[in-house]
C-alpha cells in the first residue's frame, strides 16, 4: 500500500493523473516525491504537497482535503485507488482497468470516458457521471460504475457500453444520447431521462420526472432480462437494490432518433 | 542595420538565379544591393538559400475552421503545444489553433499562407482571427458564385459591368486578395434539393448555369485587373468522371485565366473494375496546352485529418464516409456554405491509394512549374506540416515508388506513376513553393529576393533526405529578422495582410444595399469591414497593384 497524505489543501486544481498505483507501485518514497505535479501554470513535485509513504504494492490509498484533486487515476490500466475523502473533476477519466474507491464524494465528471475496471463512490457524484468528453462521439466505453448517493445532470450521457448503479436520485437528462449500455437509478430520475437515446436501458426505480415526447408507454412487464440484471446487481454487493429490481413499467424510445431504446419506470 | 548572408546556393527562379553561390544583403527588413559595410553576417557556406515559401491554398481561419477545431475535440485534448520563450502555447494537428498555425508555417521555410475560403459574411471573423496569426503574411479570398445576390444578377440578365461593380465591391467590403468560387451555383441548387448540378445545367431556384458563373466571374476578376485569376474549385468534387467537368469547366472560361483548387479531387475518371480511374493525364494535357491556366494539386497524404469545404453538395455526399462518425453541414447567411467531415485517408483503401498517385501524376506531368503549386488543400488532403514528405516524394524517384509499392495493389495497377521518371529540382521546388505562388497572387517583392524585395528567407542545410532537408530549416528570416534557428522560433512578430482594392461603379450600392435591407441580418454599413477597424485589430494591410484591363 503506497499512502499519500495531501499537506494542505492546495490553492488551485491539481492534476493528479501522475499518481497511477502502476506507476508508482516499488518506487521508493523519495523517487514519488520527485515526479512532477503540476498546480495550476507553475511546476512542482509530488514532494511539494504530498507526505509519501512508499509501498510494494500497486495500491495507493490518497488521504487529506482532497477535493481540488483532478484526475484522480486518469487513463489507469491496473491496481487499485482509494481516497478517504472528496475528490474533483473527471476521477478515473478514461481508465481502462483497475478499481477506484472514494469514501466521499467525487466532483464533475466522474468516469467520464471510462474504458474498463470498476469505480465505486461512496457519497455523491456530480455532472457528466460516466459522460462523454466535449466533442466525443460516445462516453463511457465499459466499466461498471456504482455510486451510494446521488448524482448530478447527464449522468450516464452517451454511454456506448457498461452499467452505471446510482442508489438516489439523478439529475436531468440521464443517459442522454445513449448508445448503449445499462444504467440503474435506485431514487428518482430527473427531467428527459434517455433523451435521444439509441439503444440500452435506463431503470428509474424511483419514477421518472416528465419523459420525452418521444416515448412510448408499452405498458408493465417482469421481464427476464430485469431477472438477470438483479443477479448481476446483488453480485455487486447491492441485495437491498436488487430486491427492487422486479416487474417495471416499460417506455420504449426515444422515438426522435431510433427508437430502439428503453426506459424502465417503477410501475 | 545591414545584415549579410554569405556562401550559400541561392534559389530565386523570379531573377533567374539558378542555386549559384552569392551574397545577400537585407537592409530595413528589405533586400538590398551588395555593399561592403555589414553590421552583421552570416555564414551560410554549403547551405541553400530561397525566398519564404508561399502557400497559395491553406485553410487556416473562419468559420469552418473553428467548426473542424470543435469536430476535431480530440486532436486537441491530446496534441497540446507547451508555450516556448517566444510562443504561446496551442493545440491540434490537422486544425491547430491559430498562434499553432503560425509557428509551424514559419517552422517550415513558410512566410505566407492564403485562406482560400471566406465567404462575405464571415470576413471580419475571418480577418479577425488572422490577426492572432503569427509570423506569417495572410490573406483571403472571398468566395462567390452562389451568394444570393450575384444569382439574382445574372438570373436578372445584368451586364458585365454590373457584376464586376458587385465583384469589386465584395472583395473591397471583405478586404480580399482574390476570387474564389466553390461548386459554382452547386451549393445554391443543394439548398433547393439538387444533389448534382453539371456545367449547363440550370439551378433550380435561378435557372442560372454553372457555365455562366465561371464566364462572369472569370471576367470580372480579369477585367477589374485583380491579379489572381478566378480560384475555382469545380463542379462535382470528388465525383469519378468529373474530369468531363473540369475540362469544360476550362472551356467555359473563354481564355480568360482560371486557377483550379485542389485539381486531384476534379481529376476522376470512371474507367476500371471500380469505375474510379486516374485522368490526371488528360488535365496534365490541358494544361500543358492553355497557358491561361494554373493549378494547385491538394495532394491527399495517408492519415487522419478534416475535411473542410464550402461545398455542401459534396460534403453531403462525403458525410457517410466520415471517421471518426461525426459531421457538420450548414448555409451561411445564404452567402455559401460549410461543410465539414473528419476524414481518414488509408494507403489499404483503393480510392484513397489512387487519389494519392493521382496528385502525384498531375505535379509530374504538368511541364511548367510555373503554373502548378504545391498544396494539401490543407486540411482537406492532410495537414501542411506534411509538405517536406510531399516535397521528398517529388524529388526523390525511388523514395516515390518504395511508397508507391506499399498502397493498395489494385491501385497501383491503375496508375502510371511507376513509370514517370522526372524527379523536380531545388529549382523547381523553389518555383512551385515561392516564385509562381507569389506571381499568380501578384505579391510585389514576395517569393523573391532581387533588391527592393522583402526579405523573407529560407535557409536549408543541404541534405540527400529531402523531407529531412525542407523539415527543418537552418534559418527563416521574416523582414530581414531571424525569426526560427535550427527548428526555435526566435521572435513571433505579426505578417502583412495581402489585399487588392479594384474600383467599381458607387451605384452598385444601391442594389446591394436594397438586398441587404430586405434580406439580410445586417445592413449594408456594418457588414462592410473598414479598414479602421481592421488596423484596430492589429492587421497591417498592404495593397496589392490592381491594373484594370480591357476587354479580351
Amino acid at each position: 500500500m503506497i499512502r499519500l497524505t495531501l499537506k494542505e489543501e492546495p490553492p488551485l486544481r491539481l492534476s493528479a493523473e501522475a499518481l497511477l498505483p502502476e506507476r508508482l507501485a516499488g518506487r521508493s518514497a523519495g523517487e514519488i516525491e520527485r515526479l512532477p505535479l503540476a498546480v495550476g501554470r507553475t511546476g512542482g513535485a509530488v514532494g511539494d504537497w504530498f507526505r509519501v509513504v512508499a509501498g510494494d504494492t500497486a495500491a495507493i490509498e490518497i488521504e487529506g482535503p482532497c477535493h481540488r484533486l483532478d484526475r484522480i487515476g486518469a487513463g489507469m490500466d491496473a491496481g487499485s485507488i482509494t481516497v478517504r475523502g472528496d475528490t474533483g473533476a473527471y476521477l478515473g477519466l478514461g481508465m481502462r482497468g483497475g478499481s477506484i474507491a472514494v469514501e466521499g464524494s467525487a466532483g464533475f465528471g466522474a468516469a467520464a470516458d471510462l474504458r474498463g475496471g470498476t469505480m465505486r463512490i461512496a457519497g455523491n457524484a456530480g455532472d457528466g457521471l460516466g459522460g462523454a468528453l466535449p466533442g466525443a462521439a460516445a462516453g463511457m466505453r465499459d466499466g461498471t460504475v456504482i455510486v451510494g448517493g446521488k448524482a448530478g445532470a447527464a449522468a450516464g450521457a452517451r454511454l456506448r457500453r457498461g452499467l452505471i448503479v446510482i442508489a438516489g436520485d439523478v439529475g436531468a437528462g440521464c443517459g442522454a444520447e445513449m448508445i448503449a449500455g445499462t444504467v440503474i437509478v435506485g431514487g428518482a430520475a430527473g427531467a428527459y431521462a434517455g433523451a435521444a437515446m439509441r439503444r440500452g436501458s435506463v431503470l428509474a426505480l424511483g419514477g421518472a420526472e416528465r419523459l420525452g415526447s418521444g416515448f412510448v408507454d408499452c405498458g408493465v412487464h417482469d421481464l427476464v432480462f430485469l431477472r438477470l440484471l438483479a443477479r448481476h446487481v446483488a453480485a455487486l454487493g447491492l441485495d437491498a437494490l436488487a430486491r427492487r429490481i422486479g416487474p417495471l413499467r416499460r417506455f420504449a424510445g426515444d422515438a426522435a432518433v431510433s427508437g430502439r431504446g428503453e426506459l424502465l419506470v417503477a410501475p | 542595420m545591414i545584415t549579410r548572408l554569405t556562401g550559400a546556393r541561392v534559389f530565386d527562379p523570379a531573377n533567374g538565379v539558378r542555386g549559384e553561390v552569392r551574397d545577400l544583403f537585407i537592409a530595413d527588413g528589405r533586400m538590398a544591393a551588395p555593399t561592403d559595410r555589414a553590421d552583421r553576417s552570416y555564414d551560410l557556406g554549403g547551405l541553400v538559400v530561397m525566398p519564404g515559401a508561399i502557400d497559395i491554398h491553406s485553410h487556416i481561419a473562419g468559420g469552418k475552421v473553428n467548426l473542424g477545431r470543435l469536430l476535431m475535440s480530440e486532436e486537441h485534448r491530446d496534441e497540446l503545444v507547451a508555450r516556448g520563450p517566444a510562443t504561446r502555447s496551442g493545440s491540434g494537428v490537422a486544425t491547430p489553433s491559430i498562434f499553432a498555425t503560425g509557428y509551424r508555417y514559419a517552422a517550415l521555410g513558410y512566410t505566407a499562407a492564403f485562406e482560400p475560403a471566406m465567404v462575405p459574411s464571415n470576413a471580419r471573423a475571418t480577418h479577425l482571427e488572422t490577426a492572432d496569426l503569427p509570423i506569417i503574411d495572410k490573406g483571403a479570398y472571398v468566395m462567390l458564385g452562389n451568394d444570393e445576390l450575384l444569382l439574382r444578377l445574372v438570373a436578372a440578365g445584368a451586364e458585365q459591368e454590373r457584376i464586376n461593380d458587385y465583384v469589386a465591391w465584395m472583395m473591397r467590403a471583405t478586404a480580399a486578395l482574390g476570387v474564389k468560387t466553390v461548386n459554382p451555383g452547386g451549393i445554391s441548387a443543394f439548398k433547393f434539393n439538387a444533389r448534382g448540378l453539371a456545367i449547363d445545367e440550370r439551378g433550380p431556384q435561378h435557372g442560372v448555369t454553372p457555365r455562366q458563373i465561371v464566364q462572369m466571374l472569370s471576367r470580372a476578376v480579369f477585367e477589374l485587373g485583380v491579379p489572381h485569376p478566378l480560384h475555382i474549385h469545380c463542379n462535382n468534387l470528388g465525383v469519378p468522371g468529373n474530369i468531363d467537368t473540369t475540362l469544360a469547366t476550362i472551356a467555359a472560361a473563354d481564355g480568360f485565366p482560371l486557377h483550379l483548387t485542389h485539381a486531384q479531387f476534379h481529376s476522376y475518371g470512371t474507367e476500371g473494375d471500380r469505375h474510379f480511374s486516374s485522368a490526371a493525364a488528360r488535365l496534365a494535357e490541358a494544361v500543358n496546352r492553355n497557358p491561361s491556366i494554373s493549378l494547385d494539386v491538394g495532394q491527399i497524404m495517408f492519415g487522419q485529418t478534416v475535411t473542410a469545404s464550402g461545398d455542401t453538395m459534396a460534403q453531403y455526399r462525403n458525410r457517410a464516409f466520415a471517421s471518426p462518425g461525426k459531421w457538420i453541414l450548414m448555409d451561411i447567411e445564404c452567402d455559401g456554405g460549410c461543410g465539414l467531415v473528419p476524414f481518414r485517408y488509408r494507403d489499404s483503401n483503393f480510392v484513397n491509394a489512387l487519389q494519392w498517385a493521382i496528385g502525384l501524376e498531375l505535379f509530374l506531368l504538368i511541364e511548367d512549374p510555373w503554373r502548378v503549386f504545391l498544396t494539401t488543400d490543407h486540411p482537406n488532403g492532410a495537414p501542411f506540416t506534411c509538405y517536406p514528405h510531399l516535397i521528398r516524394l517529388l524529388m526523390d524517384r525511388s523514395f516515390r515508388n518504395d511508397c508507391l509499392a506499399a498502397i493498395h495493389p489494385a491501385a497501383q495497377k491503375a496508375t502510371t506513376l511507376g513509370s514517370i521518371a522526372r524527379e523536380y529540382t531545388l529549382e523547381e521546388i523553389a518555383i512551385a513553393t515561392r516564385a509562381a505562388p507569389a506571381r499568380i497572387l501578384g505579391l510585389a517583392g514576395r517569393g523573391q529576393l532581387g533588391p527592393g524585395a522583402a526579405a523573407d528567407i529560407t535557409v536549408y542545410a543541404e541534405d540527400g533526405d529531402r523531407e529531412r532537408m525542407f523539415a527543418a530549416p537552418r534559418h527563416v528570416f521574416k523582414a530581414g529578422v531571424e525569426i526560427v534557428h535550427d527548428g526555435a522560433i526566435l521572435a513571433a512578430p505579426p505578417g502583412a495582410t495581402h489585399v487588392v482594392r479594384p474600383d467599381y461603379d458607387p451605384a452598385i450600392e444601391g442594389v446591394i444595399g436594397a438586398f441587404f435591407e430586405q434580406h439580410m441580418s445586417v445592413g449594408l454599413g456594418h457588414f462592410r469591414l473598414s479598414e479602421g477597424e481592421l488596423a484596430d485589430a492589429g492587421l497591417s494591410l498592404v495593397a496589392q497593384p490592381c491594373r484594370p484591363r480591357g476587354r479580351a
